[in-house]
C-alpha cells in the first residue's frame, strides 16, 4: 500500500466523525505498523490537530451561558373568547401586538437586561412580569380600564397600550352612526373586542362550539407570527403564535360555511372556507404572499373607526369614508401625504410641522435619515424655528402603534418644540452629530431597545 | 416526528455561540445571532437540526458582517457604560491578556482561505464530515484534505504571531 495522504491520515484521526468507514481505518492501521514514515507523519498530524483545537479554544468566549430554552420561546400566545364588551374597537388587536411586541423586545433586550441584572431568565416572556411589558402596562391607557365586562383569560388584564395613540373612541351607544347592516353580523370593528385567553390555559370548549386551528406560512414556507386570524362579521379573532399555529373557537350557530381570513400588514390577505361538517376540531391552513402592503392601509387599522365588514375579504381593515371626527375637523392633508393622514391631521393644526420627502428632509438635516429599522414610515415632517430643523419621523408598529423619532444636527431635541403627545415617554441618543428623540406610548426600556436599534 | 428543538438547544448552544463568536468577534452578538438562529428555527422540521441552525447562524453572521461596521459604532457608545456597570471586572492583566491572544487567534483565523476557516470552523463546534460537507458544498472526500490544510495554515500563522509577539517583549 502506498503511503497515507494527509487527507486520510485526518480523516482517520478524525474518525469518530469523519464517517470513515471500519475497513478503511482497519487497512490504514495495517499500513502504519508497517510504515515509520507514515507514522511519523500521524505524530505531527495528530500534534497539529491537538493544537488547532487548543488554538481556537483561546478565541473565546471563556464562559458561555446557556440561557433557558423557555426564555427564548415564547409560548403560543392566546385564543379567543366570545364574549364582548362594547366600543373598545381594535384597542385589543393594539393590546395582543403590544404583547407580540414586547415578546419580541424581551428577547432582543435578553442581554441589555442581563447586564442590568434584571432576572428576565425567570420571568416568563407572555406573562406581564418581564421588564419591558411590565412598563407597556404601566402605559396602560385610560381607556383601557375602563370596562370590566371582558372576560379575561388567565388573569391577564388586556390593556391597550396603544390606546392613547388613538383618536378619542366613541361611547359605546355613538358608534352606531358607523355601525350598518347591522346584526347579527355586527361591524367587526365596531364590534367590542374578544377576550383573549392564553392557549396554554384554553377554555373548556362549550357543547357544539366548534374550535379550528391551523398554521400560517408565509410563501416560503416559514411560520408568520402576529397573523389575526377572523371570521369576518363575527368577533370571533385570533393571532397566530410565533410558530404560526393558532386556535380559534367559532361562534355557536356558526355552521354555515364558515370564511376565515387571515391578515396581517405587509401581507395580501388571504381567505379559508371551512366547511360545514360536524368536526368538532376543523384543520385550516394559510399561506401568505408577502406584499408591498399601502400604508393607508396600515393606518386605516390602527384607526378607532371602521367600517362594516360583512364580505370575506372586508375582514381586512378598510380605509374609512371619512376620516375621524377629531382628524377631519384639522386641514386634510394633501394627497402625497395621505398614508399618515391620521397623525398628520391631529398635529398639523397647531403646529408648524410640514411634510416633506425623505430626499428633502435629509437635505434639511445635512444627514442620512436615521430610521428604526424595517418599521414602515408613515410620514416625514420639517419644523424649522430658530435653529437648526427637526425632522419628525413617523413610524408604526406592527400593530399601528406610532413612534416619532425626531432628529436634528447638532442641537437638543427640545421636548416641548418637538409637541409629544401627553402620556407618551421619550428617550434620546445620538449618533454622531445628530441628536436624536424617541417617543411613543411604550414604556423607556422598550423605546431604548428600538431606539438602540435604529439605524 | 416533530423535533425537540430545546434539547438541540442545550447541545449546541454553546458551540454555536462560540462558533458565531469566531466570525463577529463580539461575545454579546454572537449570543444574539445564535438565539436569533434558534427562533428562526422553530415550526421547521429539518433533517438534520443541528447543521441547519449552523447553516441560519452563518447566513446571519454573513449579513450581519455587511453591517457591523455601522452598527458598532454605535453599539459600543451605548454597551461601555451598561457593561461597566455590572460585570465583574477582570484584572487589567488579565483583560489585556484575554484580549491579545482573542487578537492572535482572529488574525491566525484570518490568514486561513474563507473555505478552509469555514471548515475548520465548523469541525471545531462539533459537525461533522458529511454535515460540514452539505454547508459547504465541498465533496465529503475532501474534508480530511481541506482540514489537515487548515489546520496546519492556523497553527502555523498562530505560532509566527506568537514568536513575533514574543520577539517584542
Amino acid at each position: 500500500m502506498p503511503h497515507i495522504d494527509e487527507g486520510r491520515l485526518h480523516a482517520w484521526l478524525d474518525r469518530e466523525r469523519s464517517g470513515m468507514s471500519r475497513a478503511e481505518a482497519a487497512e490504514i492501521e495495517r499500513h502504519l505498523a508497517t510504515c515509520a514514515e507514515c507514522r511519523a507523519e500521524t505524530a505531527v498530524a495528530e500534534r497539529l490537530r491537538a493544537r488547532a483545537g487548543s488554538i481556537l479554544a483561546g478565541a473565546g468566549p471563556a464562559r458561555v451561558e446557556v440561557p433557558a430554552f423557555e426564555t427564548l420561546v415564547p409560548r403560543p400566545i392566546m385564543t379567543t373568547r366570545r364574549r364582548r364588551s362594547p366600543a373598545r374597537a381594535m384597542v385589543i388587536t393594539a393590546w395582543a401586538a403590544s404583547v407580540m411586541l414586547a415578546i419580541g423586545l424581551g428577547w432582543f433586550s435578553r442581554d441589555l437586561f442581563q447586564n442590568e441584572q434584571v432576572a428576565l431568565e425567570s420571568a416568563p416572556m407572555v406573562a406581564a412580569d418581564s421588564p419591558v411589558e411590565a412598563e407597556l402596562q404601566a402605559t396602560g391607557p385610560a381607556a383601557g380600564a375602563s370596562s370590566g365586562t371582558a372576560p379575561v383569560g388567565a388573569g391577564v388584564e388586556p390593556i391597550g397600550a396603544t390606546q392613547q395613540d388613538l383618536p378619542p373612541t366613541p361611547a359605546p351607544a355613538s358608534a352606531a352612526p358607523e355601525a350598518a347592516p347591522a346584526p347579527p353580523a355586527a361591524p367587526l370593528a365596531d364590534s367590542a373586542p374578544p377576550a383573549m385567553a392564553r392557549a396554554a390555559e384554553p377554555a373548556a370548549p362549550t357543547p357544539g362550539e366548534r374550535v379550528v386551528s391551523g398554521q400560517v406560512l408565509d410563501e416560503r414556507g416559514r411560520p408568520l407570527e402576529s397573523v389575526a386570524i377572523q371570521v369576518p362579521g363575527t368577533d370571533a379573532r385570533a393571532l397566530t403564535d410565533p410558530q404560526g399555529n393558532y386556535s380559534l373557537t367559532l361562534p355557536p350557530g356558526a355552521d354555515e360555511p364558515t370564511t376565515l381570513s387571515a391578515t396581517r400588514s405587509g401581507f395580501a390577505p388571504e381567505s379559508v372556507a371551512v366547511s360545514p361538517d360536524s368536526d368538532l376540531e376543523i384543520a385550516a391552513d394559510f399561506r401568505l404572499r408577502s406584499e408591498a402592503v399601502a400604508l393607508s392601509e396600515i393606518t386605516a387599522a390602527t384607526t378607532a373607526d371602521s367600517t362594516p365588514a360583512d364580505a370575506p375579504d372586508s375582514a381586512r381593515p378598510d380605509v374609512p369614508d371619512s376620516a375621524p371626527a377629531d382628524a377631519a375637523a384639522a386641514p386634510r392633508p394633501s394627497a402625497a401625504d395621505a398614508p399618515a393622514a391620521r397623525g398628520f391631521a391631529r398635529s398639523a393644526a397647531a403646529s408648524g410641522w410640514s411634510a416633506v420627502a425623505r430626499e428633502e428632509a435629509e437635505v434639511l438635516l445635512r444627514q442620512e435619515l436615521v430610521t428604526l429599522a424595517e418599521l414602515p414610515i408613515a410620514g416625514i415632517e420639517v419644523r424649522v424655528d430658530g435653529e437648526s430643523p427637526i425632522v419628525r419621523l413617523t413610524q408604526l408598529l406592527s400593530d399601528g402603534t406610532e413612534l416619532h423619532l425626531f432628529q436634528r444636527l447638532d442641537a437638543e431635541i427640545d421636548p416641548e418644540t418637538a409637541e409629544i403627545p401627553d402620556g407618551w415617554t421619550t428617550v434620546s441618543d445620538r449618533r454622531d452629530d445628530v441628536h436624536l428623540l424617541l417617543a411613543g406610548s411604550l414604556g423607556e426600556d422598550a423605546l431604548t431597545i428600538l431606539l438602540r436599534r435604529a439605524e | 416526528m416533530s423535533i425537540d428543538w430545546g434539547e438541540v438547544y442545550r447541545g449546541s448552544y454553546r458551540e454555536l455561540v462560540r462558533f458565531l463568536h469566531r466570525k463577529v468577534w463580539d461575545e454579546e452578538r454572537a449570543h444574539d445571532l445564535a438565539q436569533e438562529a434558534f427562533t428562526r428555527a422553530l415550526g421547521h422540521e429539518p433533517e438534520n437540526p443541528r447543521a441547519w441552525v449552523f447553516k441560519v447562524a452563518t447566513n446571519l453572521a454573513r449579513d450581519e458582517a455587511r453591517t457591523v461596521v455601522r452598527r458598532k459604532r454605535h453599539l459600543t457608545l451605548l454597551k461601555s457604560d451598561a457593561e461597566a456597570a455590572t460585570r465583574p471586572a477582570p484584572t487589567p492583566a488579565e483583560e489585556l491578556a484575554e484580549k491579545e491572544e482573542q487578537e492572535r487567534v482572529r488574525l491566525a483565523l484570518e490568514a486561513l482561505g474563507d473555505r478552509d476557516r469555514e471548515v475548520l470552523l465548523l469541525w471545531d463546534a462539533g459537525l461533522d464530515y458529511g454535515e460540514i460537507a452539505e454547508q459547504t458544498g465541498l465533496a465529503r472526500g475532501a474534508i480530511g484534505t481541506t482540514l489537515s490544510r487548515a489546520r496546519k495554515r492556523l497553527v502555523e500563522s498562530y505560532e509566527a504571531l506568537e514568536g513575533e509577539n514574543a520577539a517584542h517583549r
